[in-house]
C-alpha cells in the first residue's frame, strides 16, 4: 500500500537532479542547494495544491526556484548585517564542475544561467519556462538566445584561458 | 566563421528557437532562407548545437540526488491485516463479555451500573487523549525537523 508521500516522491524523482542543478546554479553552493531541494520536497508532500501529473515538473521547478530566490534574499539581508563572513566563504567556493560547459554556465549572471538550466538541464518547453519564471512565452526565446550567446562567449574565454595555461 | 551581417542579429533568437524545435512554420522558413545564404549563422547554429549537447552530457554525469530519509518504507499488507484481525477479535470478545455481564441475574443492578460507568469513563478519557494528540500533531511546527 503506497502512502501519498510515496506516490508524490515517485512523480518527482525524475526531476530531482535537474531541480538540484537549478538550485545549485542559483545559490552557487551545493549544500544550500540540497537544503533547498529538501524543503521543496517537504512542501510537495504536505501541500493540498499538488498539481496533476502533466504539470508536476513545472510546478516543482517553480517551487525550487522560488525557494532559492528566498534564500538569496535572506542571504543578502544577512550580508548587509555583515555577520556572515564564514558563510560567504562557503558561498564563494566555485562549484565542482568537471566539464567546461558547466563551469562556463556557473560563471554566467543569474538571469542567464536561470533560463539555460531550465531549458538545457531540465528539458523544459518554452511554455513551462514561461510558467516557472512567470514571464510571457514570447520573451523566453529571446532570453534563451541571449543566454546561449553569453555561454558561447564564456566558453571561448575559458578555452582561451586553458590554451594560455598550456 | 565569416563575419556577421546586420541581418544576423535579427535571426539570433530564431537560431535558438530552431535548436529547441519551438519555431512556427513561418519562422522556420524564414530561418532556412537566411541559413542558405549566411555561413556565419549556419556555423553558429552548429556551434550552439554542440554547446547544448555538451551541457546535456555534463548533466548526465552528475550523481542523482537521493533523499532516503524522505522515502518512508511501505507498511506491509500483512501488518494491516494483523491489526484488523486483532481489532475484530477484541470487539467480538468485548461484546460477548458485556452481554454476559448484563444478562447475569446474580449481580445487583447498581453494581452493573457502577462497572458500566467506570468503563464508559475510561473510554471517554481515551478518546479525549487521542483527540488531543491528533490536534497537537497537526499544529506541531517542528515535526518536520529531522535529526
Amino acid at each position: 500500500m503506497q502512502t501519498l508521500q510515496q506516490q508524490r516522491y515517485q512523480l518527482l524523482q525524475p526531476h530531482l537532479r535537474g531541480a538540484q542543478l537549478l538550485a545549485q546554479q542559483l545559490l552557487q553552493c551545493q549544500s544550500s542547494a540540497e537544503d533547498c531541494l529538501h524543503d521543496a520536497l517537504i512542501s510537495a508532500f504536505t501541500t493540498k495544491g499538488f498539481p496533476e501529473t502533466a504539470k508536476v515538473k513545472a510546478w516543482f521547478l517553480q517551487v525550487v526556484r522560488f525557494r532559492s530566490l528566498d534564500l538569496l534574499r535572506q542571504r543578502k539581508k544577512l550580508t548587509t548585517l555583515d555577520a556572515i563572513s564564514t558563510l560567504e566563504e562557503v558561498v564563494n567556493t566555485p562549484l565542482p564542475a568537471e566539464s567546461n560547459a558547466l563551469k562556463a554556465l556557473s560563471l554566467l549572471p543569474f538571469a542567464q544561467s536561470d533560463v539555460l538550466v531550465l531549458r538545457e538541464l531540465n528539458d523544459c518547453s518554452y511554455a513551462e519556462i514561461a510558467t516557472i519564471m512567470q514571464i510571457p512565452q514570447g520573451t523566453v526565446m529571446s532570453r534563451l538566445a541571449r543566454a546561449r550567446e553569453a555561454l558561447r562567449l564564456q566558453l571561448q574565454q575559458l578555452e582561451r584561458g586553458e590554451q594560455a595555461n598550456d | 566563421m565569416t563575419e556577421a551581417t546586420r541581418e544576423c542579429a535579427l535571426y539570433e533568437p530564431l537560431l535558438s528557437g530552431a535548436l529547441d524545435n519551438e519555431l512556427t512554420q513561418q519562422q522556420q522558413q524564414l530561418l532556412q532562407q537566411h541559413l542558405q545564404r549566411c555561413e556565419y549563422c549556419s556555423a553558429k547554429l552548429a556551434q550552439l548545437e554542440q554547446q547544448s549537447a555538451a551541457l546535456r552530457a555534463a548533466q548526465q554525469t552528475m550523481p542523482e540526488p537521493t533523499m532516503p530519509h524522505l522515502q518512508t518504507t511501505t507498511t506491509p499488507v500483512w501488518q494491516w491485516l494483523g491489526w484488523l484481525l486483532m481489532l475484530v477479535g477484541l470487539l467480538v470478545i468485548g461484546g460477548w463479555a458485556a452481554y454476559q455481564y448484563v444478562q447475569d441475574a446474580s449481580l445487583p443492578i447498581w453494581l452493573k451500573l457502577a462497572v458500566g460507568a467506570v468503563y464508559l469513563g475510561l473510554t471517554v478519557l481515551f478518546i479525549g487523549v487521542a483527540w488531543q494528540r491528533k490536534q497537537q500533531a497537526k499544529t506541531d511546527r517542528y515535526k518536520k525537523v529531522q535529526l
